[in-house]
């Protein structure tokens, strides 16, 4: 006779909980691991309506030899191995909050106390609050306890007593604490003519990720824009972004002249604050270089914040926009106008901070 | 004695009444998170402890939670005595099919051939005793969970891989002397459940059906007392549990997937009339899903057309197309139970220092591996074996032959030297 047993409890098992445990605890160590990986290539921001993102980590695939779905795409690209081989996301995909990535990403290039000291910077709009220190500045921002520390420091380190030094001195540097009840448009736009490596594409990601995820809380809504140009530009998706790279001749100013476009048709005489944000490898055909100094002028006007790029290095053969003589007057003009090189990842860090920095002026 | 456990007898003496043959039964009724537990388990084997069945179980609850995810309403597995779980939250009428059906999938475990090997008496106690030997080794300092989870990971990748060798697993075990007792020991307890599950994906559709042929039966016996114990002026429960059976059995809505509830039922009940009922039990004992389709279910065009071939958009198939229909759909079929569903190796090695090297070759049936699981896979079995592997497999490659574009098959060699590194690809 057969027997009809009914559990106690509804819960699952013990074994259960902790397999469940170690999953997440995987989880959690691949996208620390991975986060290079998922921020170059990956959509990372949230979706109008969603609170969290899905994405792919590659650890928590299972794998076995299976075939392709579609037949007749046998071909293989020689060297590509898996690392750009981007299937659907179904196996191994996790739903992870915005805050996570962000947190792990800050954290992973050592920008956490920049953010968690932008995140306390609360007070009434308008107001200029200290978020850090830096080695330059005007003696009335003079951090005493800061240089005395690095005097005292200097001393040990010496062995003897030689009184302040011009190099002790530290400076607090301000922010502007902007209106919460405000609108932030931010355009980020990518020259996708010629090749980047995956570095660098993970570096300009990183970059703009940041700030924005950094803004997010101190305005009302943020609205990004996707702009990509070679001679023309165009809007995109955050998804498609980054996937169609093309080689041919390249206009950086019609990056400009779309977001002037696109500002005056959609938010017209929105009250909004407005940031602009460009990466580009810095090449540009000889005759638009006037074109581009006139759109970027533009675009200072109505910005808070704008930030030229240039990735990658420079070569002292090949001209490029950095070294112009009119960008380094548009710099001395604008004062929240930043123009940066950078090429490692470990200069992301004063990048983000040189943007804080210097978008305080209008 | 509750309303469910009458039915339960009841329900038991008509089997037996109608010669199904069965192992003890016991029924369980859980929630849906134990339900849960149990489908990643394999359905409720006492397994190790290992994150895949805590993904599993995560991604379906969140699934269950959004209603993209629907549970069955049973789950039974290979063990003597048999353990079957039903919902507790389950309408009773819904239960009482579902027990019918548990009892011919028991008889089905007990006497289809493909399943005499696995030893449902002792499988509970070996799966414990495996557990706790895994479970000896996360504890033991020199080996640690990250080793052993590492180990496990690469076994349950190459679970069910056939070779010309038996399964790549078997023939791990069996070549690579070098390994330590503690990842033979992993291995062996994969091997072990791999063993015992894999009956179960060669006989889906002869079991289901067959399970489903006598729930249905067992509606037609019971039929009176149904109606006298359950009926209530409102509700019929002959109606309701006929409803029930033809969801279960309900053509999907997209043509090309297969329902194995209902392509089995159908067959079962075609062989029962042609053939007689004495018949059915001799197919049950010796058939794989393989022959089964083969010998009862190909080539009968009318009955594949009267009841699978569902024409889309109310239009009437005309009558010279019904058999390219007819036909499409069997060959659906046939390959979802094919064994070149999944990739064929065969295995070689080659002895380089101490140490052998293995090399897979992938037998080409005009299917391409996917690439980012060789990739994958290769890693793992690398790290397994802490020696280089080797797979050879086939892949397109656009060629210029005297100014006109040429596809080619060609041969390519993957090489997995070290698992940190990037495979070596190599084409001939």
């Amino acid at each position: 006779m057969a027997k009809l047993h009914r559990k106690m409890t509804s819960n699952p098992s013990e074994k259960m909980i902790s397999d469940v445990r170690r999953y997440k605890e995987k989880e959690r160590k691949a996208l620390i691991k991975d986060i290079e990986y998922i921020v170059g290539r990956q959509s990372i921001f949230v979706k109008r309506g969603q609170k969290t993102v899905r994405i792919r980590l590659r650890a928590l695939i299972e794998y076995e030899f299976q075939y392709q779905d579609e037949e007749g795409e046998g071909a293989i690209v020689m060297g590509s191995g898996s690392d750009e081989d981007d299937g659907p996301i179904e196996d191994g995909a996790v739903e992870v909050s915005q805050e996570e990535i962000m947190k792990i990403l800050a954290e992973h290039l050592d920008l956490i106390d920049l953010l968690e000291l932008l995140e306390d910077a609360r007070g009434e709009s308008g107001k200029y609050v200290p978020i850090g220190q830096s080695k330059t500045g005007t003696n009335a921002r003079l951090n005493r306890r800061a240089t005395i520390k690095q005097k005292i420091a200097r001393t040990i380190v010496a062995g003897k007593d030689s009184g302040f030094q011009e190099s002790d001195k530290r400076f607090r540097f301000l922010t502007e604490v902007p209106d919460k009840d405000k609108k932030l448009i931010f355009y980020v736009v990518q020259d996708v003519s010629g090749s980047m490596s995956r570095e660098e594409r993970f570096i300009i990601r990183c970059a703009y990720s940041i700030l924005i995820h950094a803004h997010r809380k101190r305005y009302k809504s943020v609205d990004i824009i996707f702009i990509s140009h070679e001679e023309k530009a165009r809007e995109e998706k955050e998804d498609e972004f980054f996937t169609n790279s093309k080689v041919g001749g390249t206009k950086i100013s019609s990056g400009p002249l779309k977001v002037l476009e696109i500002q005056k048709a959609r938010y017209g005489s929105d009250n909004c604050d407005v940031f602009f944000w460009h990466a580009t490898d810095g090449l540009n055909e000889e005759n638009d270089n006037p074109a581009l100094i006139a759109a970027l002028e533009q675009v200072c006007k109505i910005t808070r914040l704008a930030c030229l790029c240039v990735v990658g290095k420079i070569s002292a053969t090949v001209k490029n926009i950095f070294g112009l003589s009119e960008m380094k007057v548009l710099e001395d003009k604008f004062p929240h106008f930043v123009l940066s090189q950078i090429s490692d990842k470990n200069q992301i860090k004063s990048l983000i901070t040189e943007c804080f920095k210097r978008g305080v002026k209008k | 004695m509750s309303e469910l456990e009458w039915w339960i007898a009841r329900i038991e003496d008509w089997a037996r009444s109608r010669n199904l043959d069965f192992y003890p039964q016991e029924f369980i009724l859980s929630s849906e998170e134990q339900m849960l537990e149990r489908m990643a388990h394999y359905g409720g084997y006492q397994l190790y402890g290992h994150w895949k069945f805590g993904k599993s179980f995560f991604v379906n609850q969140q699934l269950l939670r959004k209603h993209f995810f629907f549970l069955p309403y049973e789950i039974v597995i290979n063990t003597n005595s048999s353990r079957a779980f039903l919902f507790d939250t389950n309408p009773l009428i819904k239960n009482i099919v579902t027990v019918g059906h548990v009892y011919a999938h028991s008889d089905f475990f007990k006497n289809n051939h493909a399943y005499k090997k696995t030893d449902a008496a002792t499988v509970d106690a070996r799966f414990r005793k495996s557990a706790e030997t895994i479970e000896r080794h996360i504890k033991n300092p020199k080996i640690g969970i990250e080793k052993v989870e590492g180990a496990l990971e690469a076994a349950h990748a190459i679970m069910f891989t056939q070779t010309d060798e038996g399964t790549l697993l078997e023939c791990i075990l069996k070549r690579a002397y070098w390994l330590p007792d503690w990842k033979r020991e992993v291995l062996k307890a994969v091997e072990e459940t791999a063993k015992h599950l894999a009956p179960a994906l060669q006989t889906r559709i002869m079991n289901e059906g067959w399970a489903t042929y006598w729930h249905y039966q067992m509606l037609e016996d019971l039929k009176k007392e149904i109606k006298e114990r359950l009926s209530r002026p409102s509700v019929d429960a002959n109606l309701r549990a006929h409803r029930f059976h033809l969801r279960v059995t309900s053509t999907p809505n997209n043509p090309a997937e297969i329902n194995p509830y209902r392509v089995g039922f159908y067959t079962w009940q075609k062989i029962a009339e042609e053939r007689g009922e004495k018949f059915i039990f001799d197919i049950r004992a010796q058939k794989t899903d393989f022959s089964f389709l083969l010998d009862y279910f190909c080539n009968q065009y009318d009955f594949i057309y009267r009841w699978f071939i569902r024409p889309v958009a109310e239009e009437v198939i005309p009558v010279e197309e019904r058999q390219g229909h007819c036909f499409d759909y069997q060959e659906s079929a046939l390959n979802a139970v094919r064994d070149s569903n999944r990739p064929y190796f065969e295995v070689s090695a080659v002895m380089v220092g101490k140490k052998l090297n293995f090399c897979l070759n992938h037998r080409f049936l005009d299917k391409y591996l996917k690439i980012s699981h060789i990739d994958g896979t290769l890693r793992l079995l690398c790290r397994l074996l802490e020696n280089p592997v080797v797979l050879k497999t086939k892949f397109k490659k656009e060629v210029k032959k005297d100014n006109n574009d040429i596809v080619e098959i060609r041969d390519v060699f993957f090489t997995c030297f070290d698992e940190r590194k990037p495979l070596q690809v190599d084409r001939k």
